[in-house]
């Protein structure tokens, strides 16, 4: 401690030429942060995927007939069944978007988060009621529903019968959720979706099958997909995991890019911080030989110079992380929910500790070398 | 009383080039405690080397050494650094001050080699400005200091870990007249008052007859001048 004056002195010899060092770490590390945050986030995504839940969509995104359900139900495996359709909607605003589901009443429990609360009265009103709904606590918050509302959903893509596409719901129940993300739905009866829409009928959008042993989820998938190989609506069965990393993976190795371009920013932060803590040891050799004269060790010596970068390094690399931390927590207020919140996990702070001393030792350890060899004697002839 | 610095049969060698320079050729020095020496001689003769080896920043390639009581020519480079700590204090011609610390931190960088306490360096650091009195200049930065001000700083800077030997090389030589025979009252005060031994290396007859001794050094070798009163 007592040589952080010294240490905090040398870092601002050159006050400019610190700043913008500090301002690269600085963006390098915001860089690192939000990329870590969104893989981290896509991970997360994934994890929540059940292992023993499986999901049957048609491979090319089409309708699959409700008339597949009696087969999937007889295949060993399988403990339950249910089945989803919907539709993306919008209440008064298209601001306030509302994803509609709709789903058996009977079988609502599987389609919903595993962790969902809800009181059994609700529920029980759900499957009584035709254009009965269950919204998501942060949807009816979001909307200002309550229990007893009558709200209409403008469907953006499945008209009714009618020609309207105004979808008219009683708000009957109000479930938690703390896992699954979004946690924005509308849960509506399908007997009244089928009834209603204008096209269709007699189709699911997936059915999702819960298995009682997990470890046979990918047999009895194969199993179901094989029932339908020769029908005229094939399926693609996969866990609800697999589902997310399959949907995931669509957008790309995000693991490999996130690696290449921080690997990229700290490759050059190495380069850009060594060059500057060089730069900074060519100016001070008669300080340090001063220093030397005076008493320090070459030891010593060496040693502030690491600390001077590992000083600035962890300096602007904390400060980074920070920002992108108070930054994902502002765009995850803004969304409402619509998006999954992009958080930056303890580990990243972690991962971002050890990259900024890394940086920090690696770049300074030429300038440490040098000064810890420095002859005082050649040193003071020159300057 | 002993000598505190005792050179024996000392022989330096630098290489230039190709070539091994035999810089000091068996050179032979006492200089007994309290006492100011002044080391004059042409460019090149060796002073600068001479009051290296003395100050322990640099090592014979023969002979004995042997300065505040320990044999400099025996000692590690950790060891050596530590040795200057606790005896030497370096006045330089260009003051070498660090530019960034002002002037009070600058007088204390030698303290933070010390165990002393933030409060206890503080209160020594104010004791050495006032000393070389720049006490209402503790806060300013070396650039805001004039020649002759920022000499008065390294010279407390030397001073305040209280060391046996003070190692002036060319103290007045970037100064002024006024302020050279100000700064050098000031290390023959300091030589009398506080029993510093002190070696000097000039260029300036008139700063070395501040000094009690004064010693040439041509081509490598030590003449002794005639012992005379001090100034």
């Amino acid at each position: 401690m007592r040589y952080l004056g010294l240490i905090w002195a040398g870092v601002w010899r050159k006050p400019a030429r610190t700043i913008f060092t500090f301002l690269s770490i600085l963006a390098a590390f915001v860089l690192f942060g939000v990329l870590q945050g969104v893989n981290s986030t896509f991970n997360r995504l994934i994890d929540t995927g059940r292992l023993d839940v499986l999901l049957t969509t048609n491979p090319i995104g089409l309708p699959i007939p409700l008339a597949e359900l009696p087969q999937i139900q007889k295949i060993p495996g399988v403990s339950a069944v249910t089945y989803r359709s919907g539709f993306p909607g919008y209440f008064r605003s298209v601001t306030n978007y509302v994803p509609v589901f709709a789903v058996d009443p009977q079988n609502v429990l599987l389609t919903m988060p595993p962790d969902s609360k809800i009181p059994a009265a609700e529920l029980n009103e759900f499957r009584h009621t035709r254009t009965g709904a269950l919204v998501s606590e942060r949807l009816a918050q979001r909307l200002h529903w309550k229990l007893g509302d009558h709200v209409p959903v403008q469907a953006l893509n499945v008209p009714k019968k009618d020609g309207s596409p105004v979808w008219t719901f009683d708000i009957v129940g109000i479930y938690t959720s703390q896992s699954n993300e979004p946690q924005l739905a509308l849960l509506m009866n399908y007997l009244y979706f089928d009834a209603e829409r204008i096209g269709g009928n007699g189709t699911v959008q997936l059915y999702v099958e819960k298995v009682a042993d997990a470890s046979t989820a990918t047999a009895i998938a194969n199993a179901i997909d094989d029932r339908f190989v020769n029908s005229g609506s094939p399926t693609h069965t996969d866990t609800e995991r697999g589902y997310a990393q399959t949907s995931l993976a669509a957008v790309g190795d995000l693991e490999f890019f996130v690696d290449a371009i921080v690997g990229s920013a700290f490759a050059t932060l190495l380069l850009l911080t060594g060059s500057n803590m060089l730069q900074s040891f060519r100016e001070r050799v008669a300080e340090f030989a001063v220093l030397k004269s005076i008493g320090f060790s070459d030891g010593t010596l060496a040693t502030l110079v690491l600390c001077e970068a590992v000083l600035l390094c962890t300096g602007a690399a904390a400060t980074g992380l920070f920002l992108v931390w108070v930054l994902l927590q502002a765009i995850g207020g803004m969304s409402g929910g619509d998006i999954p919140s992009i958080r930056l996990p303890g580990v990243v702070f972690l991962y971002g500790a050890t990259a900024a001393m890394t940086i920090a030792l690696a770049s300074a350890l030429p300038a440490a070398w040098r000064t810890k060899r420095l002859s005082i004697v050649d040193a003071l002839a020159v300057h | 009383m002993p000598a505190v610095i005792s050179l024996s049969d000392i022989v330096k060698r630098y290489l230039r080039g190709n070539q091994r320079v035999e810089v000091l050729h068996r050179l032979d020095l006492e200089v007994q405690s309290g006492e100011f020496v002044a080391l004059m001689g042409p460019s090149g003769s060796g002073k600068t080397t001479l009051l290296n080896l003395i100050g322990g920043l640099d090592k014979p390639d023969e002979g004995e050494i042997i300065v505040a009581g320990e044999r400099l020519d025996q000692l590690s480079g950790s060891q050596m650094a530590a040795w200057r700590a606790r005896h030497v204090g370096f006045v330089f011609q260009f003051y070498n001050l660090l530019p960034v610390l002002s002037a009070e931190r600058n007088v204390e960088v030698p303290l933070l080699l010390t165990k002393l306490s933030r409060a206890q360096r503080k209160a020594n650091v104010a004791a050495a400005l006032a000393l070389v009195g720049l006490s209402d200049r503790a806060s300013h930065k070396p650039t805001e200091l004039s020649g002759g001000q920022q000499q008065r700083v390294a010279i407390a800077r030397a001073l305040i870990a209280d060391p046996t030997l003070l190692v002036c090389d060319e103290p007045t030589g970037d100064l002024d007249r006024e302020s050279a025979e100000d700064i050098l009252q000031l290390i023959k005060a300091l030589s009398q008052e506080q029993n510093k031994t002190v070696v000097m290396v000039t260029h300036d007859p008139r700063a070395a007859a501040y000094a009690t001794r004064t010693l040439y050094v041509d081509k490598g070798r030590l003449t002794t001048a005639p012992e005379r009163a001090a100034a």
